[in-house]
Formats: structure tokens, C-alpha cells, sequence
């Protein structure tokens, strides 16, 4: 089953290619790790799967396909898409106007969502789910930002999950914590699956080995321009590299 | 050659200023001259703030025994009968039927500056956030310039524009169909525009370059990850700015008005001109002539001069104090609020 | 350059398999010859897929619509103008409360933005509704603010742009210029030549002061310079009439001395030096560390590591700080207005007499109520404007000039210099030769 499928898929900041022709299925209910070099393309990619690139000014080309639908299609509003699919940063981002409840549920406050009840219900199922419930549940009208960096960081994912979304991307979601915080995060991604479709951009391979079930290996080609060069099942793809590149960059000898 | 060799005498590692301050027998001759020279001129302007405040207050003196506490609770101001006997209290003379009350110069002052700050945040917000947020690349630096240039136009070029311009369109227009509306204190006799509702407007246009372009600094260092994960959720634009950039740039806007603020108390030229110089009364609807501190002072420093006793030019100068006194007490409060709220909108992630 | 044996050693530990000797025991993997591990396997259709290079070939790929305006937008706008319009064009007759131009912008306004309401939420849901809605709204406030803050400029400089365009108007003073002269009479030469003394006397105080004080605080720090950066704080916020009484309780009450183009720039030093020291305080702590320390690890002493690294490097931004306290200092009127006196007649002595500058001259012009002076009041108030304008150009220009970047006419001068040097050298090395 397909969640998500990049067929062509292109990213130019005005005349500079960032990565191109980049054809791709992301398997439904599985954990998929990006990987590869900085610079080659894969935290452009995950954006583009959000249409986050018109935040940034950046020309997508191809298509992109959540399920059936085509995202960058005629009639489909960006929000839209954003609001299905949940994306949480490599620093942890809480509204720092709201408490640490309101964050949880902003998207469904945004969506139209007034019963208190059930945005009570999906607070706690959504911080359970984060991992994060046991913490905050004393303290849940206090302002998200006096939570430590790791909690901000579940918050985050919390966020994101409470609009229950089909496809959860996480662009190196623990660069910004210590080891203690990365193992909860790492923790709790390994359990999101199967009710969540993850996406997950990585520069630590000892990460994608620990919580991905598929990898897509990133580099940069002869123009400097990130591609896709191999794709496929983590164990597949470590230990017996179809593309020589591949192999080259697991072993060390580039990036 | 001399010079040469001496300065191969100074040590190897220099370090900064400071951190050689507190080694003082260190220091060689033209380190300890330039320390010296550069000590006594960064304490020139606390001596003339000091020597200013001193000046006023020496000034003032006669004025304050005089007046006690009438000062503050009377509402006339006038510099009595020059042709009548000198009357004498608390061992100072006056002419007689002297009054000096800042009551009604207090009021017109705080009123006009806080209606202006009330006209002048919300439009150099939505100004700062436009032009950050909407606007091309291209366009923000061209009005931006323009903005820094706005702040930078003289105050009577405001104050002649409000008087022949502004204020008889205003009067014409928007004053006629507020006044028509029956509010009470929001009719009255509109005139030819002079009085607290144009000296407002005046002063709201003079700050909104000023805080708006303190508040577009602000709004341009919201990091992008912040807006990003409200965008990511699904947020429209309107949605992003109200629920992570005001948040984010909200201390900043409270110092960026204070300073807007300051600048509206402490305007002379322009309210002087378009406030049609009310005496003695508390305007009686928004549209009534009034009178503030500052065009006060520049309104009866002439005929102060005439006083035998020198009483008036004393009281003018403890309204001055008194001007003085408010706008530096803004200042600081504002810093302190900023402070105190410094602490509640932090950066995205603390760190760990 | 490629080795199987490094790859999958460092699959191995990624993986945290056990080591291929513990796992030889069952006999099924052999791993030093290199092939894969045949024992892990997730079924015949999860294999390891190299991405078809589909584009070679193909055209062009179609480049996504994502601009944010459609022209459904742009309907959206133009059919709310149109209701807008025709509504309050029928409604006016009907509500008496609403009259003349105000209540038909109002009136007009309230329903273009219901009307543009109803049409976008045809298409959209609630949430881009309201955007849209925001969005309108905080063009319009902004727009306002622009077009009053234009008007302002346009109609000063329209009042009095007709003296302007008389020579004499910058020749003459007003002293033999009676209420009724034409514009081809009198000027306000007097007015600019006491801006000039006022602004030069000012500048001469406060130039040395306020860098040498910027210095302080950016250099020295600890808590002196904390305690005068706070002074210097409050002084911005100190109201430029109370810096004129200062100067008037100090210079003419204390000291007896008369109205004069001194006094003038007295106060107008005391207002421009907190804008001064602030400026160039900021332009100083965005001189590099790095430099400070470079200099420093080379030997220099303190003091010429600000002459000759900190003071150079910060060059354009000094200068520009000193540009803008210049436009500051030139547009003051009330400490000039209780401190230089005014006059019609030309003083070129700053010590003595009343000397008026032009926004004084301005402000006094236009207070005579009679029409040609008026008229010529404007006139002052536009020279100065543009004066101001002038002045801010400079500075940004000057200011957004880096450390050792040079202006056209300066890199012309360094290629000529550097042409002759060769020269120089060439001929040298002939008569070498």
C-alpha cells in the first residue's frame, strides 16, 4: 500500500536546482528514513510533500500523490493539505502564546472543533500517544515554553497527531536534544506505526537503523544537484547496496 | 625608530579595554590616557542629564513653595495682573491673581498622546506585518527606506500640514458625521479642525513610522521555524500571524510604543499649532481646543518674560519638571514591562 | 575505492545484528565472499529499488500552479468592488444618518468587506474566509497610513513649491519685505544661513562627543558604561522643548545673555547627542570581535586598535549616524523657537542677536496668517523637507556601503593610481635594464 508517491518531482530556489527527479513510493503504516549528505535534498523533499515551499518562494515540479490525490492539484488548497499531513522541525516549535492544552489541540481548534469534551479526549489520547501525558497532565493550562527542550519537542508531535493526519513528517526531529530526549522521540516514532504513515529526515544512520523500517539514500550528482540514487527495505539497502554510490557513502568514503 | 621600539614593549596579547582595567599597573601611557579621555567623555552626557535636571529644579523652586499643592489640583494657568499690587505667599512674590494649575496642560497631554498611541499601534502593526510578511522582497526594502525617512520629518512640516490640510478636511468629513451621531463627549462644535481630535490624528501619523518600523525589525526576526509549524498544521497566513507572530513580537511592540509614546508627550511645535490653545479649561468634547505641557511652555515663555517677579518663568519651569519627570517615567516603565514580559515569549526551544 | 566488506561491516553495526562468526553456527550465511545475507528477506516484492531515470527523454516536466492569487481572487475582488458600489449607491438615499463623503466610504467599505465575504466563501472554507477577510483589512489600514504619511510630503511641498522656484528666494532675507511683496521679493536666506551656523556649531560639539562616548560603551563596558547607556536611553526620550528651557533657564535667565544662534545650537546639541551616541554605539557593536582580537594578538595597543581598526571599519555606519543626527537636528523648532529669537534680517553672527533657522522661520511664516507669507512659510517647510530627504538618501546610501567597499568615482581614482604605479614601475625597469 502506498501513502504517499513522488513521481518527477523537482525543487528549484529561483535558478538553483536543489534536487531533481526524484521518484519515489512511501510504503502506508511503515517508517520511512531520508538519508544522506547535507545539502542533497532530502528536508526540500519533505517539504514538498507538505507544500511547504510556497511558504519559502521555492518552484516544485511533478506531482505529488497522497493516496490518490494529487496534492499540488487544481482546487486543493494548501491548508488543506497541510492539515492532513503533520510535520514537526528539527527545533521544537510550541505557540508561545498558548498553553501547553491549546497546543495540543490548535489543529483541531483550526479545523472548527468547539466541543470541549472531545478536544479533551483528543488532547490526552494525542499526549498519551506523545509519550508526553504522564508529564504535563498536572499542568496542562501552563505556557508550552516551560517545558524542557525534549517535552517541547513531544509536544510538537503531539500537535501534529491530534488532528489524527495520514502522514506524519519529521524533518531531524532530534537534532536539537540531548541523548535522554532523542531515545524517548526515537521511542515513541517506533510506536506511531501503524496508525501513522512517518516520514522521517535523518542525518544520523544509527537513527534510520534504529526506528525505520525503509530507507531512501540521498546524494549529490555531478552537477552538485541532490537526486534519489536508491531506495527500499533499511536491511535491503545496508547490506547489499544495488547502486556502487550507495555502498560508497554507507562505507564512509563520501559525505 | 623610538616609537617603534616602545611599542615592541607592549605586551604580546592585548586584551580589551576592560579586561585590562582591572590589571590598572598594566596599563602603559597611552592605554591609561585613552581609558581616561574615554571615561570622562562617556560621563559628559550623565553630568549634563544631571546638571539639566538640576538647572530645572533650581529654576523650578520658588515656583514649587509657591504653589504647594495647588499646582496639581488648580485649573487655571495665568500669570496674574502685571498693573496690580504683588501679592506675597510662603515668602515669594507674584503678581497679583497669579495661578499656575497644570491640571488642564496634565490632562491634554496624557489625552492626546494616548489617543494617538490608540490610532498609531494597531495601523503600524498591520503596516509592519504587510510589509514583512505580504509583500515582495523588492517592495519591503523601497518602503522601508521610505518608512526610516517618514520618522525623520521635522515636526512642524506635521503641524502646518494638520493645521491648512488635515484638520479643516477632517473637520469638513469625519467630524461632521461623528458629531452628527449624538454621542455624548463626541459632539460638538468642530471648528476649523483645531482641538484634541486633530492634534491626535497629527500625532498618531508622526509615531507610526517611528513604531512601525521598530515593530517591522521585530516581525522580520521571527524565526521561521515558529511560523513554519503553524503553517505545517494547516494554518492560514491571518491565522500564522495571530497566533505565533503578535505573540512573538508582542514585548517588542510595548517598547516600540513607549518610544511612539514619549515622542507624543513630549511634541511642542505641532500641537502648539493645531491644539487652538485652550486656557483654563478641560476640553469638554473631543473635538474642543486644549492645551499641552510642552506647547504651554512654548506658548507663555514670551509674555512670561514680562513678569516683574520672575514667578511665571519659575512655574513654566516646574511645568517643565513635571513634563520632564512623566516622559522619563515612561521610559523606564515601558523597559520595565518589557522586562517583565521578556521572560513570558521566549525563543523557539530553550536548548536542553 | 568501493568495498563490500566496509559497507557491510558498517550494516552490521547499524543494524545491530550479531556478528557474522556468531551467526555462521547455523551454517546458512557466509559473508566473506561477499554476497548478501540471504537470511534476511521480507518477501519477493520489498526490493531494493534504484529510481528509473524516467526525464531522460521525456519533456520538460510541468511546473505546479502554487501562487497564492487566482483569478478567482482577482473575480472574487472586482465583483465585491461592484456590489459594493451599486449597494451604497441605492442605500444612500435611504439612511439619513449617513451623509456627505464619510458615510459613503463608510457605508461603502463595511459592505465591500461582507460582500467579498459571501463571494470567497462560495469556493473556500471558513478559515481562508477569514484570511482573505484579515487580509483586505490589513491592506486598507496600511494603505491609509502610507497615503496620510504621503499626503504630508505632497501637500507642504504643493503649498510652496511657487517661491521655490525664485532665485531670490534663496538670496534674500525679509527684512525690507513688506506683507504684500511678490514672490520675486525677499527669501529666507537668513533662516538658512542660521540653520547652517546652528547645525554646524551643533555638530562640532557633538561629532567628537558622541563617537568618543560610543567608544566608551562599546569598548570599556562594565558598569559605568551600563549606567550611562541608560542615561543616554532616557535622554532620547527627553522632550525637546524641556532641552530648550534648559538652555533658556541656563543661558539666558542664569547668565543674562540675549537670544542668539549659540543658545540655538546649545539646545539642539543636547537633543542630538543621545541620537548620536545610540547611533553609533549600534554601529560599533557590529564591528567584529574578531577583528578587536586580531589586532590585539598582532601587538597593537588599545588605543590603536580603535584608531586604526574599530574607527575605519565602522566608517560608513559613523558617518551615516552622523547624517541622520544632522536630519534630526535640522528639523527641531521648539528648542530653537524659545532659544534663537526671531528675525527677518540676515545675522551672521552667532554670538550675538537673534538668528532664525527654517523651521523656526516656517513655523513663524505661516502663524502671520497673511497669504504671500504663508505661502513662503510652506516654501521654507518644503526646502526643508527636502533638505531632510537629501540627507536621509546620503546616509542610506553612505550606510549601506560595507568596510572597504568603494563608491564609483573611488574606484575610478584607485584603477587611474594604480595605472600610473605600473607605469612608474615599467619605467624603472627599463632604465634598470
Amino acid at each position: 500500500m502506498t501513502a504517499v508517491t513522488l513521481d518527477d518531482v523537482s525543487v528549484t530556489f529561483g535558478a538553483h536546482h536543489a534536487v531533481r527527479h526524484v521518484t519515489l513510493r512511501l510504503q502506508r503504516s511503515r517508517v520511512t528514513a531520508l538519508i544522506g549528505p547535507s545539502g542533497c535534498g532530502k528536508t526540500t523533499v519533505l517539504r514538498a510533500i507538505n507544500r511547504m515551499h510556497e511558504q519559502s518562494g521555492a518552484i516544485v515540479t511533478g506531482t505529488v500523490r497522497l493516496g490518490d490525490v494529487d496534492i499540488y492539484g487544481p482546487g486543493i488548497a494548501a491548508e488543506h493539505v497541510r492539515s492532513r499531513i503533520g510535520m514537526v522541525f528539527q527545533r521544537p516549535n510550541p505557540f508561545p502564546s498558548m498553553s501547553i492544552f491549546d497546543n495540543t489541540v490548535a489543529g483541531l481548534r483550526l479545523a472548527g472543533i468547539r466541543n470541549k469534551r472531545l478536544l479533551r479526549e483528543a488532547a490526552e489520547q494525542a499526549l498519551h500517544h506523545a509519550a508526553l501525558w504522564d508529564v504535563v497532565k498536572d499542568r496542562l493550562d501552563q505556557p508550552a515554553i516551560r517545558l524542557s527542550g525534549g517535552q517541547q519537542q513531544r509536544l510538537c508531535i503531539a500537535r501534529a497527531l491530534a488532528v489524527q493526519p495520514e502522514v506524519l513528517l519529521m524533518d531531524e526531529p532530534c537534532s536539537a536534544l540531548d541523548p535522554i530526549a532523542t531515545a524517548k522521540v526515537e521511542d515513541l516514532i517506533s510506536r506511531l506505526v501503524p496508525d501513522v504513515t512517518v516520514v522521517l529526515v535523518t542525518h544520523n544512520m544509527f537513527q534510520a537503523t534504529r526506528v525505520s523500517h525503509d530507507v531512501a539514500v540521498f546524494l549529490l550528482d555531478e552537477d552538485r544537484v541532490g537526486e534519489l540514487v536508491e531506495a527500499g527495505p533499511i536491511e535491503k539497502v545496508f547490506s547489499s547496496p544495488a547502486d556502487p554510490r550507495t555502498r560508497d557513502y554507507l562505507s564512509g568514503h563520501i559525505g | 625608530m623610538a616609537s617603534v621600539l616602545e611599542e615592541r614593549r607592549e605586551p604580546a596579547v592585548a586584551p580589551s579595554l576592560s579586561a585590562r582595567s582591572r590589571r590598572r599597573s598594566e596599563l602603559t601611557g597611552p592605554d591609561r590616557a585613552l581609558g581616561a579621555a574615554l571615561t570622562v567623555a562617556g560621563l559628559i552626557p550623565t553630568l549634563a542629564l544631571a546638571f539639566l535636571a538640576y538647572q530645572m529644579v533650581k529654576e523650578a523652586y520658588p515656583a514649587i513653595i509657591f504653589n504647594g499643592w495647588h499646582f496639581f489640583t488648580s485649573k487655571t494657568f495665568t500669570i496674574g495682573n502685571l498693573y496690580a499690587p504683588i501679592q506675597h505667599k510662603r515668602g515669594y512674590a507674584a503678581p497679583h491673581g497669579a495661578s499656575y494649575g497644570v491640571l488642564p496642560l496634565l490632562v491634554g497631554t496624557l489625552l492626546s498622546s494616548v489617543f494617538a498611541l490608540i490610532l498609531a499601534v494597531p495601523v503600524s502593526v498591520a503596516g509592519a506585518i504587510l510589509l514583512v510578511e505580504k509583500l515582495p522582497q523588492r517592495i519591503q526594502g523601497t518602503l522601508g527606506i521610505f518608512l526610516e525617512l517618514l520618522a525623520g520629518i521635522p515636526s512642524v512640516v506635521f503641524g502646518l500640514w494638520g493645521v491648512y490640510t488635515f484638520g479643516p478636511l477632517l473637520s469638513r468629513t469625519v467630524y461632521k458625521w461623528v458629531d452628527s451621531l449624538g454621542i455624548p463627549w463626541l459632539s460638538g462644535h468642530t471648528g476649523a479642525g483645531e482641538g484634541l481630535a486633530t492634534a491626535s490624528v497629527v500625532l498618531a501619523v508622526m509615531i507610526i513610522p517611528i513604531i512601525a518600523s521598530i515593530t517591522r525589525e521585530l516581525v522580520r526576526s521571527v524565526p521561521t521555524v515558529a511560523k513554519e509549524g503553524a503553517v505545517a498544521l494547516g494554518l492560514t497566513p491571518s491565522e500564522t500571524v495571530r497566533y505565533v507572530t503578535i505573540p512573538y513580537v508582542r514585548t517588542g511592540i510595548i517598547a516600540a510604543a513607549v518610544l511612539g509614546w514619549a515622542r507624543a508627550l513630549g511634541e511642542t511645535i505641532a500641537v502648539l499649532i493645531i491644539s487652538g490653545n485652550a486656557l483654563n479649561i478641560y476640553p469638554h468634547s473631543i473635538f474642543a481646543p486644549f492645551s499641552t505641557m510642552a506647547a504651554t511652555i512654548a506658548a507663555f515663555l514670551d509674555s512670561a518674560l514680562t513678569d516683574p517677579t520672575g514667578m511665571a518663568v519659575h512655574a513654566l519651569a516646574q511645568v517643565g519638571l513635571v513634563l520632564l519627570a512623566v516622559t522619563i517615567l515612561t521610559n523606564f516603565g515601558g523597559r520595565l514591562l518589557t522586562r517583565r514580559f521578556a521572560d513570558q515569549a521566549l525563543p523557539v526551544g530553550r536548548g536542553v | 575505492m568501493s568495498n563490500g566488506p566496509d559497507a557491510r561491516g558498517l550494516a552490521s553495526v547499524l543494524l545491530g545484528r550479531p556478528e557474522p562468526q556468531e551467526r555462521l553456527d547455523g551454517g546458512s550465511v557466509r559473508f566473506e565472499d561477499g554476497s548478501s545475507d540471504p537470511t534476511i528477506e521480507f518477501g519477493p516484492t520489498r526490493r531494493t529499488v534504484v529510481p528509473r531515470r524516467a526525464h531522460v527523454g521525456l519533456p520538460p516536466p510541468v511546473r505546479r500552479r502554487t501562487r497564492q492569487v487566482t483569478s478567482s481572487d482577482v473575480y472574487n475582488l472586482l465583483g465585491a468592488l461592484l456590489v459594493s458600489l451599486c449597494t451604497t449607491y441605492l442605500l444612500f438615499g435611504v439612511l439619513a444618518s449617513f451623509s456627505g463623503l464619510i458615510g459613503f466610504v463608510i457605508v461603502f467599505y463595511v459592505i465591500f468587506l461582507v460582500a467579498y465575504a459571501v463571494l470567497v466563501s462560495i469556493n473556500e472554507r471558513g478559515p481562508t474566509v477569514r484570511d482573505k477577510i484579515m487580509t483586505s483589512v490589513l491592506y486598507s489600514t496600511a494603505m491609509l497610513a502610507l497615503g496620510a504619511l504621503s499626503w504630508v510630503i505632497l501637500s507642504t511641498v504643493w503649498r510652496g513649491h511657487r517661491p521655490l522656484g525664485h532665485l531670490n528666494f534663496y538670496t534674500q532675507d525679509l527684512s525690507t519685505t513688506g506683507n504684500f511683496a511678490p514672490r520675486s521679493k525677499g527669501g529666507a536666506a537668513h533662516a538658512l544661513v542660521g540653520t547652517l551656523w546652528q547645525v554646524g556649531i551643533a555638530l562640532v560639539l557633538t561629532v567628537p562627543l558622541g563617537i568618543t562616548c560610543a567608544v566608551f560603551l562599546s569598548e570599556v563596558g562594565g558598569p559605568v558604561a551600563r549606567l550611562v547607556r541608560t542615561v543616554v536611553e532616557a535622554m532620547t526620550a527627553l522632550p525637546s522643548i524641556v532641552a530648550g528651557l534648559f538652555i533658556y533657564i541656563t543661558w539666558i535667565v542664569t547668565l543674562h545673555e540675549g537670544h542668539s544662534g549659540l543658545a540655538a545650537a546649545l539646545a539642539i546639541s543636547v537633543t542630538m547627542l543621545p541620537i548620536m551616541i545610540r547611533a553609533a554605539d549600534v554601529v560599533l557593536r557590529l564591528v567584529p570581535g574578531n577583528l578587536r582580537e586580531a589586532s590585539c594578538a598582532l601587538g597593537a595597543p588599545t588605543w590603536r586598535t580603535v584608531w586604526h581598526v574599530i574607527l575605519p571599519t565602522a566608517r560608513s555606519g559613523l558617518t551615516t549616524s552622523v547624517i541622520l543626527a544632522v536630519a534630526w537636528g535640522i528639523g527641531e523648532t521648539a528648542p530653537v523657537l524659545l532659544t534663537a529669537g526671531y528675525t527677518t534680517y540676515m545675522n551672521t553672527n552667532p554670538l550675538r542677536g537673534p538668528m532664525v533657522s527654517l523651521p523656526l522661520a516656517a513655523y513663524e511664516l505661516v502663524k502671520t496668517g497673511i497669504k504671500t507669507m504663508v505661502e513662503r512659510g510652506f516654501a521654507v517647510a518644503a526646502f526643508l523637507l527636502l533638505v531632510v530627504i537629501v540627507l536621509f538618501a546620503i546616509a542610506r546610501i553612505v550606510g549601506g556601503r560595507g568596510p572597504g567597499q568603494l563608491s564609483k568615482m573611488q574606484r575610478r581614482r584607485a584603477v587611474r593610481a594604480s595605472r600610473r604605479d605600473a607605469q612608474r614601475f615599467a619605467v624603472a625597469d627599463g632604465g634598470r635594464a
